[in-house]
Formats: structure tokens, C-alpha cells, sequence
């Protein structure tokens, strides 16, 4: 996804167009940096599959639905929280 | 806050990534960020009653990866499939209408089915397998006569264990599911075939049954 933040506010757009060779060569790099740690699958291109070596404390939510790039006033960095927090 | 830390090093990965600079490039948004959701922890203890898996769904894919069986992308045709077939055994799972068909097939049916797929998550829909192309074309163009009658004579030599696949929501002139109608009340008449063609032969000697007793349910 692209997420842009600025000086107030944070931004996110999931609608993008990925091809299969963008998020193949994306992975790729990902998984030479990370290895076994965070291993991603790039089932399809804008939707991967992460192992991690160690379960992490994390509770997630799905994405908001929304189309384009849109504000979200609240962002929650606690990952024992969430990852990111509708307003 | 490891994860954090992951998450920082992996946004610093994509936005200096040669694919994002192309991308910009061309005026479109970087990908520089990554959602995570989902997500437990794997049975170690997986039955793997599969040898290869064919499917290009996600969750079907990702539950040979995560039992360690081969999975293979869906073939053109089953014709290709099956033209590739040696003694491998070969699995090929697709997928069923949600609420299951094993749930409502004949009695020993159902056992048999358990037992070729016995975490119940390896039935749930894949909406991306063979009759997705059927989806795009509106006229079939052969698409189920490709498919069906070679499924069905793999299914009656034993070539695969398990055939689970759905033409119930979009049902193209010449389809399956107008063709005839189920063997089994509920149960799809793809599903239904492929187990009666296991079922009743028998556990080993079904390799044996001669596709010629099995009739096509596509004249």
C-alpha cells in the first residue's frame, strides 16, 4: 500500500495497481534483507503471506475499506495495540 | 517493539527500492508501506495427505506451502494437467460452495472426504480456481467440456484423490451443473461424480475401475 504522512495527518491508498514483476522484485529484496525473521510469500502481487521466525505481539485489523488516498487521524503505534487505528 | 523495528527497516527497503523509483517515475504512488492483519500460528503436527496440490487461490497455495507440498499454478486445461500425469499421485483441489457439499453428500461420502482433506480450511471457496476463466468468458467456449469429462475420467482411474470445484454461481450455457442433474441431493454434480467415481470401486482397486463404466456427464 502507499502510506504518505505528513506534519497532522496520515494518508494511506490500497487501491494501487501492482504487477506481478513489481511485487516479485519488491519480495525479493525484502527477503534478502530479512531472511527466515520476516519471510514474505508474494501470493498475489498486492497481497503477501509474512512468516516470522517469532510469533510477534501483534493484533491486527484488516484495512479499511476505502478507496484513494484518504486521511486518518489516529494512528496508534502501540503494535500490542494495533497496527494502525481507524478514526 | 521489535516489530516496529522490522517494519522501519522494511519501509526503508521500499522506498529506496528501484521499483518505487520507477513507479514515481511514471507518476504513480510508491509502494512504500506494508498492511499487516491476520495472521496464527501453524500446526506443526499437519497431516499431509497430498502429494501436490493444483490451485492458484491464495489460501490453497498457502496451505501447501505451509504443509510443505508442492503447489502448482492451475493449468489451461485439464487436458495439460492431466497429460503430465505419471505415477504421481495428484491432488487437485479447487474449490466447493461455502457450507460445504461434503456436508450434505452420501453417507460415506463425507468420511472419505475428511479424510483426504482433514483440516476443513482446504474446503473453503477458491475463488480463483479453473472456473475463473469461465467468469471472464461469458461463452464458455468448451471451458467445462475441456474440463469435465477428462476430470472425470482421471477421477474414475484414480489419477486424483480429491476434485473440488464449483460452476453453481455462473452457470454457462452447456455447463456442468445444467447438464444433469446431482447424483447426490445438495451435492454438486462435479463433486458428486468425482466421489462416486472414488467411492464406489472402492479404496485401491478404484485405480483400476475402467473409465469406460463411468458415464460422461457431458453428451
Amino acid at each position: 500500500m502507499h502510506l504518505r504522512v505528513s506534519r497532522d495527518s496520515l494518508g494511506l491508498a490500497d487501491t494501487l495497481e501492482v504487477s506481478r514483476a513489481e511485487s516479485e522484485a519488491l519480495v525479493e529484496t525484502l527477503n534478502r534483507h530479512f531472511g527466515p525473521t520476516m519471510l514474505f510469500y508474494p501470493m498475489r502481487p498486492a497481497r503477501w503471506y509474512v512468516r516470522f521466525d517469532k510469533a510477534p505481539e501483534l493484533q491486527t485489523r484488516r484495512l479499511p475499506r476505502r478507496a484513494g488516498l484518504r486521511s486518518m487521524k489516529s494512528f496508534h503505534p502501540d503494535p500490542t495495540r494495533c497496527v494502525f487505528t481507524r478514526s | 517493539m521489535r516489530f516496529h523495528a522490522l517494519m522501519n527497516e522494511a519501509q526503508m527497503l521500499l522506498h529506496e527500492h528501484p521499483v518505487n523509483a520507477g513507479r514515481e517515475a511514471r507518476g504513480e504512488l510508491a509502494l512504500n508501506s506494508i498492511w499487516f492483519w491476520g495472521g496464527g500460528v501453524i500446526d506443526a503436527s499437519k497431516a499431509r495427505p497430498f502429494s501436490t496440490v493444483v490451485g492458484d487461490d491464495p489460501l490453497t497455495r498457502g496451505l501447501a506451502l505451509a504443509a510443505g507440498i508442492p503447489a502448482r499454478a492451475l493449468p489451461k486445461d485439464a487436458g495439460s494437467m492431466l497429460a503430465g500425469l505419471g505415477d504421481e499421485e495428484w491432488r487437485w483441489s479447487s474449490w466447493t460452495p461455502r457450507g460445504g457439499a461434503a456436508s450434505r453428500a452420501p453417507h460415506g461420502t463425507r468420511a472419505r472426504l475428511v479424510r483426504a482433506v482433514p483440516r476443513r480450511a482446504a474446503l473453503r471457496p477458491d475463488r480463483h480456481a479453473h472456473t475463473a476463466p469461465c467468469r471472464r468468458e461469458p461463452a464458455p467456449a468448451g471451458r467445462d467440456r475441456t474440463f469435465g469429462p477428462a476430470l472425470f475420467l482421471a477421477a474414475a482411474e484414480g489419477a486424483f484423490g480429491l476434485c473440488i470445484t464449483d460452476v453453481t454461481d455462473h452457470h454457462p450455457p452447456g455447463s456442468l451443473a445444467r447438464t444433469r442433474p446431482a447424483r447426490a441431493r445438495g451435492l454438486h454434480p462435479v463433486l458428486a461424480r468425482v466421489c462416486a467415481a472414488r467411492g464406489s470401486a472402492g479404496a485401491a482397486s478404484s485405480r483400476t475401475r475402467s473409465p469406460a463404466s463411468f458415464r460422461l456427464p457431458i453428451s
